[in-house]
């Protein structure tokens, strides 16, 4: 009787040992589910496009879907404005063909169709409005191409480190084109998760992934998804016109650096219209078009109020001599 | 019998029936609950220490020389964006009430014109330099305010590896704080006066804040990249002063009174690192013109004792020079060959580090 | 008696039962939830503390202690070119190690630290039941900031630096490293051959490779570790390798369709007629959906996985075919080395050409008629029957002529460590070339 109770007691203390080692075992802390949860609504873009020189090149980057539809949702620098040949690298293995429903380089905005998107998750838009610093915050993507070469979403865990406009335009290294609020974040973001989703703990895309790195905020930003929404929903309805020749497809063809003494020239794109114009690395733009350019994002604010074709006259400072520079604004058409 | 089986049976159906932990993070939880829970300290540190956290504007007649201008290889001649001071605020500490601001030495060389706060509130004061620290690259300002809120510090005793950081600095915004998270990396670095993490900073938050979860102060932000700046390039290896040797240096420069640079000792001998199973320090080459060849120590050499103290190999030697100073006079026993020889070194100055 | 007094001794054993059970059930059932969030750093600061303490400095680069007698790994490229070493652990203690074995082309290599016994240890996990988004702790020494950082002149602290991250990736085929635990947890130069560790304290892998926006290898959220199980399944052999290599697994003549296929296996394009594929039964047409115990979504996968076992190692492919599924064992090849003729005559060795002529011996299979001879790994085969050898080449070439079965001696040229070169005859039986 006795050696009977002990035999039970015996077994029950290894079963409920067991039990205890199994929970802590499989239970580690982390964000595995949301991963597992966003994954399969991200996709890795090829394409190709003309670039500002004229040239044609190939583009890759990150997507995600945004609607059942398999409507993707990306940047311009990923799709950019006549791309052709957009093919979607899904997680699960597929290749789906796309095509470009329109875009808005603006604000970095690029919307495509997948074919076949089918029964595929995808991601419900959230809002910026409520993003707090030092909230946790997720990135998904492309990372040096992950998803083309291996089949994997690349995944970013990291905080939102801050909420600012942007004080440096690189309005061409990595052709990032938006210059306004921006959401920082030191989850990592490398080339290829550009156009990818800024996502929140619920699996919302909060943000749109962007390259605009600087050497004194050298982390990743995101467009703000408030700034986009209106604009998503006009293209999904069919209310988006995009003219050829839109204003905010303007480009200069160079980078703008903040000085304490204003504006001056960073890098030069070869064969840009700043190039073309004459313009050189330090020159200092002291005004355009008579009017006193203040700063960078000054000079990005009214590149999206231009056009592609309109002739800027520039005073430009350089070794100490002024001087007039009329440049012709190239960009995407 | 029947009746004392129920105990166990309980116990175990306690077990079973537990539901899923919701909400707790040290185990597996749910994403959206490990991120709440996290979000939440980390902004409630935030909070607690971003009024404390100022952003300063430095107009400068001219600047340091960059430390890498010299030894920057031709490759990265065209990346020289990253090794020049970047432009915009960098941020620092309000330590005491009526405006003592702690920052970093760098925040604040070279030749200055003008320097301008901006507090939490959003206005601007002007501020002088009190006293400076260059050897743990701190500096104290002083701008004229009353009612100041002021950073509290953390224990030295509740800092361990493993423990989560914020880093608090004033972003191009002046108005709103930035915040990186991360967790402390080492805790000795530099003779003990520096502590590591993994947070990723930028330029803007040297200088600047970094806390424990409760907002306490471990450390002023002092090395933005790895150890010198590396601007545009944090690799998740940044240092800042331990909240111990801030507290030992702030009476001595609210006093006014700047800390010279320690004197550091110097030999002028290189290390062998391919010789392992050597006990001793051995002397790869004795740099032409310095203590240890008016010493007569020679390439060959192995280091076997200092001050009649053994040297089992060249971090020992450099653990037992370091105690030492500039000028003073030790015994170095070197094994040349087979023989043993007594020498007698003057320690030289040591050049000031980058 | 009465009943009473019974029921309380019964009673009391049980109690404690229930109270045991409670106390072990308690992390699972979150009875006690006090702080999650100080739970979670204190979790992290006590796994921070212990590996710290089976933590190796190797010169430039990491190590791990993974026995208590000093068995250490770290990754191939952080012991290139060398034989012994000095390591340090915490408190900053001195060892010389030996490197005992090690893979070139998955970047990992055993050594062995002399006199070392009572060592802090870490145990190694599992990295097949790793999740993308659970949280890792890298160790290692970036920028030599623990032992000869040259930033300061300060003494050295021997501190190793300890950065927090998430699983980002698994499985990731980066070049050799084939089959890649992907974090973004802080890794640097000086990170290479450290452990990556999980919140229980296991090891699963060791980080030893970077994908960076930056100019200079410095971290910018993308580093690759080795994963553990790669390495224990090749554990065994690195013991016995003297400080040799040991090849890497692959199954020659097996042409794959490279295109995703939705996560429907790897598809067969060819077979090469006479290969390891052939022999093994694989066909044109095939399905590779599993590799042991790993299930099989596209030729990536299948590749990638393949580099995680050993030359010589037998693997079980389970494949589709139109009749259905099928189990096809297999014995991998040494990677990146030509077809042997599997009618010629088996010897069981990995040779390379040996300075002055004659061909030194650099691996000997277990169980191979080489084995059992006697070869030794660092012996140079000279002559066989009286014929001298110049190179792989003319071995090769010889070796055609004789059959399974067939008897051949070799003259050996053998130099034990710090002793006289002396020569053998050694008389070898042939064995039949294994499937």
């Amino acid at each position: 009787m006795k050696r009977l109770w002990r035999l039970r007691a015996a077994a029950l203390a290894v079963a409920v040992l067991a039990v205890a080692a199994a929970r802590a075992a499989t239970s580690r802390p982390g964000y595995a589910d949301l991963y597992a949860r966003v994954a399969p609504a991200i996709v890795g873009i090829t394409c190709v496009a003309p670039a500002p020189t004229g040239r044609e090149g190939g583009y890759f980057g990150t997507g995600a879907a945004i609607d059942a539809d398999g409507r993707i949702l990306t940047s311009t620098t990923v799709i950019p404005p006549k791309a052709r040949d957009i093919k979607f690298f899904t997680s699960d293995g597929h290749v789906l063909p796309g095509k470009l429903l329109a875009t808005d380089p603006s604000h970095e905005l690029s919307l495509a169709q997948a074919e076949g998107w089918g029964a595929r998750p995808f991601l419900p838009l959230g809002e910026s409005a409520g993003l707090r610093v030092g909230q946790v915050i997720f990135t998904f993507g492309d990372a040096f191409r992950s998803i083309e070469t291996d089949g994997h979403v690349t995944f970013g865990v990291g905080i939102i480190s801050g909420i600012y406009t942007l004080s440096s335009a690189r309005l061409t290294e990595y052709q990032a084109t938006y210059a306004g609020p921006v959401i920082e974040t030191d989850a990592g973001i490398n080339p290829g998760m550009d156009g990818g989703p800024l996502v929140d703990a619920e699996a919302r895309i909060v943000g749109l992934l962007s390259l605009n790195f600087s050497s004194s905020r050298w982390l990743g930003t995101a467009v703000p998804v408030d700034r986009i929404k209106g604009r998503i929903a006009a293209i999904r309805e069919g209310r988006w016109v995009e003219a050829p020749r839109l204003p905010g497809s303007a480009e200069l063809g160079a980078t703008i650096d903040e000085t304490k003494e204003g504006p001056v020239i960073g890098t030069i794109e070869e064969g840009g219209p700043a190039a073309r114009a004459g313009l050189r690395a330090g020159d200092r733009i002291v005004s355009i078009g008579g009017e006193p350019a203040s700063g960078p994002i000054d000079i990005a604010r009214r590149l999206t109020g231009a056009t592609a074709g309109d002739r800027w006259v520039l005073q430009v400072l350089r070794d100490g001599r002024t001087f007039e520079v009329i440049v012709e604004l190239g960009g995407r058409l | 019998m029947k009746r004392v089986f129920y105990a166990p049976a309980i116990a175990l159906a306690l077990v079973l029936a537990a539901p899923a932990p919701e909400g707790r993070a040290a185990d597996g939880g749910p994403a959206p609950a490990v991120a709440s829970i996290l979000s939440g300290a980390f902004r409630s540190a935030a909070e607690r220490i971003a009024p404390c956290v100022v952003a300063i504007d430095v107009d400068r007649i001219s600047d340091l020389p960059s430390p890498l201008r010299e030894d920057l290889p031709k490759e990265l001649e065209e990346l020289k964006d990253y090794y020049e001071r970047p432009t915009g605020p960098v941020s620092g500490v309000i330590v005491s009430e009526d405006g003592s601001i702690l920052t970093s030495h760098y925040n604040v060389a070279g030749e200055i014109r003008s320097i301008r706060v901006t507090t939490g509130d959003g206005r601007s004061h002007e501020a002088r330099i009190l006293a400076k620290d260059e050897w743990d690259d701190l500096a104290l300002l002083k701008i004229e305010a009353t009612g100041l809120p002021v950073a509290a510090w953390a224990d030295p005793v509740d800092l361990r590896v493993g423990r989560f950081v914020v880093a608090v600095g004033r972003s191009p915004d002046r108005a709103r704080p930035t915040v990186n998270s991360g967790i402390v990396s080492a805790l000795h670095r530099k003779d003990g006066r520096l502590l590591q993490t993994d947070a990723a900073f930028n330029y803007g938050n040297s200088g600047g804040a970094l806390v424990d979860l409760d907002g306490r102060l471990m450390g002023i932000i002092a090395f933005v990249g790895h150890t010198w700046p590396d601007w545009g390039m944090n690799g998740g290896v940044g240092l800042a002063v331990r909240v111990d040797a801030i507290r030992e240096v702030l009476p001595v420069l609210r006093r006014g009174e700047s800390i010279p640079f320690p004197p550091m000792p110097f030999m002028g001998i290189e290390q062998d690192v391919t010789a392992i199973d050597v006990v001793g320090a051995k002397v790869l080459r004795v740099v032409p013109g310095t203590a240890a060849e008016r010493a007569g120590i020679r390439a060959g050499d192995v280091v076997i004792a200092i001050d009649g103290e053994p040297v089992s190999d060249w971090d020992a030697m450099v653990a037992l020079v370091w105690r030492r100073k500039p000028g003073q006079e030790i015994d170095v026993k070197v094994r040349r060959d087979k023989d043993e020889i007594p020498l007698r070194l003057t320690l030289g100055r040591r050049e000031r580090p980058r | 008696m009465s009943t009473i007094p019974h029921v309380r001794i019964r009673v009391a054993p049980h109690a404690s039962l229930l109270a045991v059970a409670l106390a072990l059930a308690a992390p699972g059932a979150g009875l006690a939830a006090a702080d999650p969030v100080r739970d979670l750093e204190r979790r992290i600061v006590d796994v921070a503390e212990r590996a710290s303490r089976a933590f190796a400095f190797l010169d430039n680069g990491s190590g791990v202690v993974v026995s208590a007698d000093g068995e250490v790994l770290t990754n191939n490229h952080v012991v290139f070119g060398i034989r012994r070493i000095e390591v340090r652990l915490s408190g900053s203690r001195k060892f010389i190690g030996d490197v005992v074995g090690r893979e070139p082309v998955g970047d990992f290599a055993l050594l062995k630290l002399r006199d070392a016994q009572g060592l802090d240890f870490l145990p190694i996990g599992d990295s097949d039941r790793l999740s993308v988004g659970e949280f890792v702790i890298a160790i290692g020494n970036p920028f030599r900031l623990g032992n000869r950082n040259g930033y300061f002149p300060t003494p050295a602290s021997f501190e190793p630096t300890v950065t927090l991250g998430s699983v980002t990736g698994l499985f990731r085929f980066r070049g050799g490293y084939s089959a890649a635990i992907q974090t973004d947890a802080a890794i640097n130069p000086g990170n290479s051959g450290g452990p990556l560790v999980n919140l229980d304290g296991e090891l699963v892998g060791i980080n030893g490779m970077i994908e960076t926006r930056f100019p200079n290898r410095v971290h910018s959220g993308v580093g690759f570790a080795v994963p553990s199980a790669q390495i224990l399944r090749y554990l065994p052999r690195l013991r016995e390798a003297k400080g040799g290599e040991v090849p890497r697994g692959d199954l020659p003549g097996l042409a794959l369709v490279q295109e995703p296929s939705g996560g429907g296996g790897a598809q067969v394009r060819a077979v090469t007629p006479g290969s390891l594929a052939a022999r093994a039964g694989l066909r044109t047409g095939d399905t590779i959906v599993g590799l042991g115990s790993y299930a099989i979504p596209g030729w990536v996968r299948f590749l990638g996985l393949i580099g995680t076992f050993p030359a010589g190692e037998e693997v079980s492919l389970r494949v589709r075919r139109a009749d259905g599924e099928t189990a096809i064992p297999v014995r991998l090849a040494v990677f990146g080395q030509a077809e042997q003729d599997p009618n010629a005559g088996y010897l069981g060795v990995w040779l390379e050409d040996a300075e002055g002529g004659g061909v030194k011996v650099l691996v000997v299979f277990p169980d191979s008629p080489a084995q059992k001879a006697g070869i030794e790994i660092g012996d140079v085969i000279l002559a066989i029957d009286d014929k001298a050898i110049a190179d792989t080449d003319a071995l090769g070439k010889e070796m055609k002529a004789h059959k399974p079965g067939g008897k051949v001696k070799l003259k050996v040229r053998r130099a034990p460590e710090g002793a006289e070169a002396k020569e053998l005859e050694i008389e070898v039986t042939l064995g039949k070339h294994p499937v």
